[in-house]
């Protein structure tokens, strides 16, 4: 059994008419020590059960489990949670903050004051730790609210969004961050509408899209579920029964002189494309190759793409 | 592997935390003493020395007494003049102890006019008379005052309620005249001096039988008498008093309804005046300096504004919840082993305090700067402290109840105006903390006890009293506490109530 499993759970919002199901009967299960991906576009309703999954709000119906106990008998402090909004108190110092929240959970005297030290060091805030919060950058601010949601040494934490309004400077920084916190043993659930931050985090992920997980798998099964796309500038006709050979599904492109196929492997296809243009006469003067995408896996499996919302 | 924490534990985080949010706004906290220090300070030099009580229908009738004289019961004729005025309707007489003080008040219009009595009044009223050679005091209007050493200061901007007071003064001093007058004449018809005269002008006819004795037509009645004291002067004289007795009879039985030897107004027409009107001795209520330091309405304006400004502390605290839930911090404070109750004490203990503080700061400016009391004068400051120190905390508690109840209520800055400021601006209203009560309809008086800032100013009223003399009642005060703990215990059930729902999801 998983870490964190939830089982069928719906979360609805609004009152009267405009009553909807915002989280639509998900179910999943993360891994201890996974560092799992939560994909969707805007609205989606990926914070709604990020709610639910670290214990802030009650599921109407479906149920949650940490550890394998239900999320509401769970010590408090086994979840911990960076919301995708900031939140910590401005007018008081890094320190302050995290001192705040440790003592909440229990850390008193050097104990707290080690591993007040010792989120400040990996957040990369020991120079202003002692400085008011509201006067951090944006990147500061949201490596101190990832601190924040450590401080209790949590079994599972969920990174609601924390990139948004983030430098790249300071993304690889959050990146790296998260990945040895991750090698360290500690189970993180990372929630975000960026495809390429999930991918290159996340080597299992679910996608979400309106209230419904339409995936859960690794990457390169879901990867292995589309095509990619093999282009090419040709001079000549290519050889008869070439595309049926190859599995290269033709597509319609703009006329800019590249002719475009879908297929399965791209690159595995291309060298065998080559060798048989060459010798039916034909001049390969340009080919590029274009794995598959969770773009196109989003699209694939929901009709739309990821960033319509 | 997390660890179990104690509510000490939790409590004394949440403590040091809303502390030290506090501590870095000093601007907010200085505000909390000052703007209600200012508000004081304006009232207490703007408004007038009457602020709080009810305007009187009755004339107040303002006197001066220099009357040092003794005469009539053993007292002097200013007594029976005061007298008068004490036992007329619908008149408060008001003494003031000097001519400075009269001629003070009335060039500050603060009095429109005073009667001063002077200090000959006595003597000039002994020296009334209706013979030749005594004093004639009566004109046209009735009393020429300056003859009988007395006067009317008045204020120019006020003649109509000046004259309506001179009038009045008029009168009372007819009263005291005229019987005095009538009284002393009525006395000289038994004179040897004015039987004389009698006898002298009365001329009664001789019968004829006597015609040839006498050898008159007509005889005096004082030829009379000396013909029946046949030249005993002795008994000539007897003979004259007893007829003066028999005019004084004669004319008591013709005006029987009338005493007319009696000196007093009472005695002369028989009657008692209604006797009740009030004598109050002047007390300078007014204050001095540029605060106006000591004056009466600091007794009331400064806990009036204390307890105001103490429920105002609902826009602190609910500004802080609200700050909370739009920072997100709300989220993480509902994933730390807090239970609604916890958080309740953790947010109201700090709030607590500082509205305790607030509370004894602007009392303690309230004597430091305005100079008000805090007790009776023959009370030791000690005992007058200990007994504010219950009615200050109670006020705390109420004030903290509601200002976490609106808080809990309230989603945004304009929830807790409508949810906080604008209902303990209302109850503030409603509990006299803006317009004391007594100018309230007395229809209306019972809803400030609806409201805790109506008992509040009631304990701190009667504990505040503007009378130096009076003992507070601590039963009174002991009610007020009594209900400020009650309404505390409602609005803090309200705010958990409020939380719980709140909570409603979150691990255990």
């Amino acid at each position: 059994m998983g870490l964190l499993v939830a089982n069928k759970v719906s979360v609805w919002r609004g009152t009267g008419p405009g009553r909807r199901e915002v989280v639509r009967g998900v179910s999943l299960e993360v891994q201890a020590g996974e560092l799992f991906g939560l994909l969707g576009p805007n609205g989606a309703g990926k914070t709604s059960l990020v709610s639910v999954l670290s214990g802030l709000e009650a599921p109407e119906s479906g149920s949650v489990y940490l550890e394998g106990r239900p999320l509401a008998a769970a010590a408090a402090g086994r979840v911990g949670l960076a919301p995708q909004d900031l939140a910590f108190y401005g007018t008081l110092t890094g320190r302050e903050n995290l001192r705040f929240f440790g003592r909440l959970h229990g850390r008193e005297g050097a104990e707290l004051e080690a591993r007040v030290g010792d989120l400040l060091n990996s957040v990369g805030l020991v120079e202003a730790a002692d400085r008011a919060s509201a006067g951090y950058s944006g990147g500061m601010q949201r490596r101190l609210n990832l601190a924040l949601a450590l401080v209790s040494d949590p079994a599972i934490v969920f990174l609601d969004e924390p990139t948004v309004g983030v430098d790249p400077q300071s993304r690889n920084l959050l990146f790296s961050q998260v990945r040895r916190w991750n090698e360290a043993g500690l189970t993180i659930v990372y929630i975000s509408h960026y495809m390429e931050e999930v991918r290159e985090l996340c080597p299992r992920l679910a996608i979400i899209d309106h209230g419904q997980i339409v995936a859960c798998d690794r990457v390169e099964a879901l990867l292995a579920r589309e095509h990619g796309t093999l282009g090419v500038r040709l001079e000549g006709g290519l050889p008869a029964g070439l595309e049926e050979r190859l599995g290269l599904v033709p597509l319609p492109g703009p006329a800019d002189g590249w002719q475009r196929w879908r297929c399965q492997d791209p690159a595995g296809v291309a060298p065998e494309f080559l060798r048989a243009a060459e010798s039916a006469g034909c001049r390969v003067s340009a080919l590029e190759t274009q794995p598959p995408d969770l773009q196109q896996v989003f699209l694939g499996l929901t009709g739309h793409a990821l960033r319509d919302e | 592997m997390n660890k179990t924490v104690s509510r000490s534990g939790l409590l004394s985080a949440l403590w040091r935390k809303e502390w030290q949010l506090l501590v870095r706004d000093p601007r907010a906290l200085g505000l909390l003493i000052l703007l209600p220090l200012v508000f004081i300070l304006v009232l207490g030099v703007l408004l007038g020395e009457g602020f709080g009580r009810k305007a009187d229908d009755r004339v107040r009738m303002s006197v001066v007494d220099l009357d040092s004289g003794l005469d009539f019961e053993g007292k002097s004729w200013g007594h029976w003049v005061r007298e008068d005025l004490r036992q007329t309707q619908d008149i408060v007489l008001e003494m003031l102890p000097d001519l400075e003080t009269a001629e003070k008040l009335v060039a500050s219009h603060q009095r429109a006019a005073v009667l001063v009595i002077g200090g000959d009044f006595t003597r000039k009223i002994q020296n009334c008379s209706f013979l030749s050679d005594g004093i004639n005091p009566f004109i046209r209007d009735g009393v020429a005052m300056a003859r009988v050493d007395t006067r009317m200061i008045k204020d120019p901007r006020q003649i109509a309620t000046a004259g309506i007071m001179e009038q009045v003064a008029q009168v009372s001093l007819l009263r005291v005249v005229l019987p005095y007058m009538i009284g002393k004449a009525f006395e000289r018809l038994s004179d040897p001096d004015f039987i004389d005269i009698l006898a002298r002008n009365v001329n009664l006819p001789v019968p004829p039988t006597l015609k040839i004795v006498l050898r008159k037509e007509v005889v005096t009645l004082s030829e009379l008498l000396a013909m029946a004291s046949v030249g005993n002067a002795e008994l000539e004289r007897e003979l004259r008093r007893k007829a003066g007795i028999g005019v004084q009879k004669s004319i008591t039985t013709q005006f029987s309804r009338y005493n007319l030897l009696g000196k007093t107004w009472a005695t002369l027409t028989r009657s008692q005046g209604a006797g009740v009107a009030q004598e109050s001795v002047y007390v300078d209520e007014a204050g001095h300096g540029l605060f106006n330091r000591g004056a009466a309405r600091y007794q009331l304006l400064v806990p009036s504004y204390t307890v105001l400004f103490s429920f105002l502390l609902v826009m602190l605290v609910g500004s802080v919840v609200v700050a909370e839930r739009r920072e997100g911090t709300w989220q993480r404070l509902r994933l730390a082993p807090l239970t609604p109750g916890l958080l309740l004490a953790g947010k109201g203990l700090p709030v607590l305090a500082i509205s305790v503080a607030q509370g004894g700061l602007l009392l303690l400016a309230g004597k430091v700067v305005f100079g008000m009391r805090f007790g009776p004068d023959d009370m030791a400051l000690a005992q007058q402290v200990a007994q504010l120190v219950p009615v200050v905390f109670c006020v705390s508690l109420a004030a903290t109840g509601l200002a976490l109840l609106a808080a809990t209520m309230a989603r945004t800055e304009l929830q807790v105006a409508l949810f906080g400021v604008l209902p303990a601006l209302v109850l503030s209203l409603l509990g006299g903390c803006v317009l004391p009560t007594e100018l309230f309809p007395e229809s209306s008086r019972w809803i400030a006890s609806c409201t805790p800032q109506g008992w509040a100013l009631l304990a701190y009223r009667e504990l505040l009293d503007p009378d130096p003399s009076s003992l507070p009642s601590l039963a009174t005060v002991g009610r007020g506490c009594l209900a400020l703990c009650g309404f505390a215990a409602v609005f803090f059930l309200g705010a958990w109530w409020n939380l719980r729902r709140a909570w409603h999801g979150r691990p255990g």
